[in-house]
């Protein structure tokens, strides 16, 4: 939901441990990221921080599971990609390599895609030889306004 | 010259003792007329038989053959056609056999009606020639099938 | 609605996409768009999911169920089919219907409007022909394609230009315009007749056929079909108002035949025309312009396993014209005729046959005749033979009406005798390797008929026959019933025939008679009788010889004996060897009728798609040409051009030259009756070279 890049976020994983130096956090081994409705599944990830407060982050994972509960229905946005970056500045979700996106049950499948968390717009790229794929289901159509 | 009387041997006499004959038309009404009075064939009316000629259908076309100098018709070809299948011992034995036969009918505009006289005359002729042919495809598909049969 | 089946979903694959859930979908990239059947493909394309809309461009192409659509741009809602592609070409699976266009509309599943295009059925890389149209609706639901103002071209060039044209899809029995046709003809000039089918429902249907005659003016012209359980018929009307005859001439034709139960039998024969050279000016088959005499009668029919018979009423509209002179008939109003097979015993064969007739005519004696023939016979049929003893009384009474006086009547009574026997001898024999069974038949027939004063009486139906083995092994060779001749004579004949031994098909049959009389003939047809008549008839010869499935022949010979001449030799011969391959020949000597003539008649493939065929009935006494006929076929896969020359004779001095075009557009025009019919009329065997195309 739009609100949850306000909401604290909590990391757990085997161990993480803080790079004074770099300003950043990296931590392996089984690592979730709540923040809000949304929560990653990750087998590697790195937080930074920049001097505004917003959390930048990247990791990887066989795969990165990616969830969070859409604003206007009670439907849930699933992802899942080999590789992640999370901008939380300009609210840039980029999933890379045997990436999905699947909301409801319309899917987008492709090796790049670029998920704007603020319009709800995802953009997806193939690799040279490789495709996107987007299966699109009709939602039962609402009482529709009687004629 | 080796010729001898049509069943004085068994081989050639009509191979089945009983036979219906199933159809409508005066072709099957001869066929019908000829068995009932042929000494050693039994027909029968209805119920089975040991073989069952039955006729599929017969067609009868009138075509100009020739024209005279003043273009008038000078003579038509009478084409008769039947069709019949024969099973024996309730076994299909001939699906479809065709006989045809011709008349030619010379024509004259200004007899009409003794020429129709004479063309309704030539056409019974030929329902009455189609009984031998018939009986002669049907005898001989049936012994066929006697012969292979165990 | 429910149980309304869940939508499909729609697939989008591309190189790059980009989407709003619940929105849209763009997609860049060698793009593929599927759902259920429907694939379509392009560079971009640009999917709203809410109005179901997509479109889709660049390059498009569109492929459903094998029909397979390009174009620059497509707008369509994907759904209702509803939308439009630009710059489109199409290719139709079902009908194998292709061609391009500005513009075509999506109209609904199946529909399409294709706006200033061209279509074709042939295949591509042919382009033989196009149908050009502004507007081109295809409906494979009703399977029906319209076409406004357009024109058709034919190798580069337009042929013909046309307001409106509806056609069949996929050839079933749909309203349509028929293949029209062109043609040249001595009588008529120019003649061009477009024929239009109606098919109004499953058992009845109706052809218009407007016929256009440069020298005569526009003939309308319609037939009307039914067909039902129990009865079928016909209704066929003609008319125009000719120019050179400055008068209006019509024709009318109406048939009917029902079975109102199943002994009860109606038919109708109604034909009438406005004046006596209809035919030989309109009639474009032989076999019409050579009709004098046309039918105008009601029948009635009773048939049942014992007695059957029929009561008409029968009259004639007689085309007599000064150089073809022709007798007008008896009327029959009304005529009723029985016969009857009644079994008093099994062994007997009684038959009784009756008729009661009253014949009018305007300038000849008419009156009531009605005869009756009873007869007994005791056929004792065996395998190796027949005998057949007859006895029957044949009486006739004439109640004929004089101008002047009262009526007369006259009476007829004499008994029939014959005696019919015959065997059967047979032989195998073996020619090459086929068993064959040889047969050799004497007949006999003796008929014996007391002399009766008969000169007395009028000639309403009776006639002299041809001489044939019916006529033979018949006890009368008069037909027709005024007429009996006194008879004591014995026909003896004897036939031997060829069967193939495993299957009884018959190879050759030769038959060879003659009869001789032991009295003299008096009866005549004239009123003058016979004072001596020949002690033997002409010999008779018939051959009839099927040699394989595909090669017949037919020699039939009447010798006369006293003057040792050649009274009749009839060859005739037929070669079937395959489809499109017929060869006929014929060379006939007849001194009876004073002809002589040879008709050669064939069709024949001339390979890469071209059939040739001809007919040339030449007599040789007259040394004229009866009827010439020279066609070329072209069968080009998607369409078919038939060319043909004929020339018949119509009277002594006259006759008719024509020349046919026909160009059947596959798919286009659906194949109906032609004028070109008159080719299946003159050559026997002949088979269509182009059958609809199947789809």
């Amino acid at each position: 939901e739009q609100g949850d890049r306000e909401k604290p976020m909590n990391i757990q994983a085997d161990n993480c441990n803080y790079e004074q130096k770099a300003q950043r956090s990296v931590c392996t081994h089984n690592v979730v990221v709540t923040q809000g409705t949304m929560t990653i599944y990750a087998d590697r990830l790195v937080i930074t921080q920049d001097a505004d407060g917003n959390q930048f982050a990247h990791g990887e994972g066989k795969p990165v599971r990616f969830k969070q509960r859409l604003d206007k229905s009670t439907d849930w946005l699933e992802a899942e990609s080999q590789r992640f970056n999370y901008d939380g500045k300009k609210g840039f979700l980029q999933l890379f390599d045997k990436a999905w996106v699947r909301k409801s049950q319309d899917v987008v499948h492709g090796d790049h895609i670029t998920y704007d968390l603020n319009t709800e717009l995802y953009q997806a790229k193939s690799k040279p030889g490789g495709r996107v794929n987007i299966t699109i289901v009709p939602k039962k159509k609402e009482a529709k306004a009687a004629p | 010259c080796g010729f001898h009387l049509r069943g004085t041997d068994p081989a050639s006499a009509l191979p089945f003792t009983t036979v219906r004959i199933d159809g409508e038309g005066l072709a099957a009404r001869n066929l019908r007329d000829y068995l009932g009075t042929y000494k050693s064939v039994k027909l029968v009316k209805s119920g089975n038989a040991e073989t069952v000629i039955r006729v599929l259908g017969e067609q009868y076309s009138k075509d100009v053959f020739s024209v005279n100098t003043s273009g008038r018709v000078s003579e038509y070809r009478l084409t008769y056609r039947l069709q019949f299948a024969t099973d024996h011992k309730s076994k299909n034995v001939l699906e479809r056999g065709e006989v045809e036969l011709y008349r030619n009918l010379s024509w004259n505009d200004n007899a009409i009606l003794s020429k129709e006289a004479e063309e309704a005359t030539l056409v019974r002729d030929m329902q009455r020639d189609v009984v031998q042919l018939v009986l002669r495809r049907a005898g001989a598909v049936v012994k066929k099938a006697q012969s292979n049969a165990p | 609605n429910p149980g309304e089946k869940p939508e499909p979903p729609t697939f989008i694959q591309s190189d790059e996409a980009s989407a709003r859930e619940g929105e849209f979908a763009e997609a860049r990239g060698n793009v593929v768009v599927t759902r259920e059947k429907l694939k379509v493909e392009g560079d971009w394309a640009h999917y709203t999911i809410q109005d179901d809309r997509l479109r889709a461009g660049d390059k498009v192409t569109m492929n459903k169920d094998g029909d397979v659509l390009t174009g620059t741009k497509l707008d369509m809602l994907v759904e209702p089919r509803k939308g439009d592609l630009l710059d489109p070409t199409f290719q139709m699976a079902k009908g194998a219907a292709r061609g391009d266009a500005v513009k075509l509309l999506f109209e609904g599943p199946d529909r399409y409007a294709i706006k200033q295009g061209r279509m074709t059925t042939c295949a591509p890389g042919n382009n033989d022909w196009y149908l050009h149209s502004s507007t081109l609706d295809l409906d494979y639901n009703a399977n029906r394609g319209q076409a406004w103002n357009g024109w058709v071209e034919f190798k580069g060039t337009p042929i013909f230009y046309y307001p409106w044209l509806d056609f069949s899809l996929d050839h079933s029995r749909k309203s349509g315009f028929l293949a029209p046709s062109l043609g040249m003809n001595s009588k008529n000039g120019l003649q061009v007749q477009t024929p239009y089918y109606l098919n109004l429902a499953p058992n009845y249907d109706a052809t218009i056929y407007p016929r256009y005659m440069s020298r005569r003016g526009m003939m309308v012209g319609g037939e009307f079909r039914y067909l039902d359980l129990d009865y079928t018929g016909v209704f066929r009307a003609e008319g125009i108002q000719d120019r050179i005859d400055d008068k209006s001439r019509t024709s009318v034709l109406f048939q009917h035949a029902q079975k109102i139960n199943p002994n009860l039998g109606l038919s109708l024969n109604i034909q009438k025309v406005s004046d006596n050279n209809y035919f030989s000016d309109f009639g474009e088959r032989l076999s019409v312009s050579s009709q004098s005499n046309l039918p105008r009668e009601g029948t009635l029919t009773y048939s049942q396993e014992t007695w059957n018979g029929f009561m008409r009423w029968q009259r004639y509209q007689t085309l007599s014209t000064l150089t073809n002179p022709v007798d007008k008939p008896y009327d029959r109003m009304p005529q009723f005729y029985f016969t009857g097979q009644p079994q008093i015993k099994p062994w007997l064969a009684t038959n009784i046959s009756g008729e009661l007739t009253d014949f009018n005519h305007p300038d000849k004696i008419s009156g009531l005749r009605s005869w009756a023939y009873p007869s007994m016979a005791l056929p004792y049929n065996e395998s190796w033979g027949f005998i057949t003893p007859k006895v029957g009384v044949h009486a006739t009474s004439y109640n004929l009406h004089q101008t002047n006086a009262a009526n007369a009547n006259y009476t007829r009574t004499l008994p029939i005798a014959s005696l019919d026997s015959g065997l059967f001898f047979e032989r195998e024999l073996k020619i090459g390797n086929g068993n064959f069974l040889q047969t050799f038949e004497p007949r006999a027939y003796y008929v014996y008929i007391p002399y009766r004063k008969q000169s007395n009486l009028p000639i309403f139906d009776s006639g002299e026959t041809d001489l044939s083995f019916t006529q033979l092994f018949s006890e009368n060779q008069y037909s027709g019933q005024d007429r009996i001749n006194d008879a004591n004579q014995v026909t003896l004949a004897v036939t031997s025939r060829l069967f193939e031994s495993d299957n009884g098909i018959e190879r050759l049959n030769v038959t060879v008679g003659q009869r001789l009389y032991f009295a003299n003939q008096r009866v005549t047809l004239t009123t003058t009788e016979n004072t001596e008549s020949p002690s033997r008839s002409d010999w008779l010869l018939t051959v009839g010889a099927r040699f394989w499935k595909d090669l017949s022949a037919n020699y039939g010979m009447q010798y006369n004996q006293a003057d040792s001449s050649l009274r009749r030799s009839d060859l005739t011969m037929t070669w079937r060897p395959g489809d499109y391959r017929t060869l006929n020949l014929r060379y006939s000597i007849n001194r009876i009728s004073d002809t002589r003539s040879a008709d050669i008649s064939g069709q024949w493939p001339m390979g890469n798609g071209w059939y040739a065929l001809g007919r040339y009935n030449y007599s040789i006494k007259d040394s004229r040409a009866l009827e010439t006929l020279g066609g070329v076929e072209y069968n080009a896969g998607c369409w078919a051009l038939r060319l043909a020359a004929q020339r018949y004779v119509t009277s002594v001095t006259d006759t008719t030259t024509s020349f046919f075009a026909l160009l059947q557009l596959g798919g286009i025009a659906g194949i109906g009756s032609n004028p070109l019919d008159t080719i299946r009329q003159s050559i026997p065997g002949y088979s269509n070279t182009y059958a609809p195309p199947r789809f």
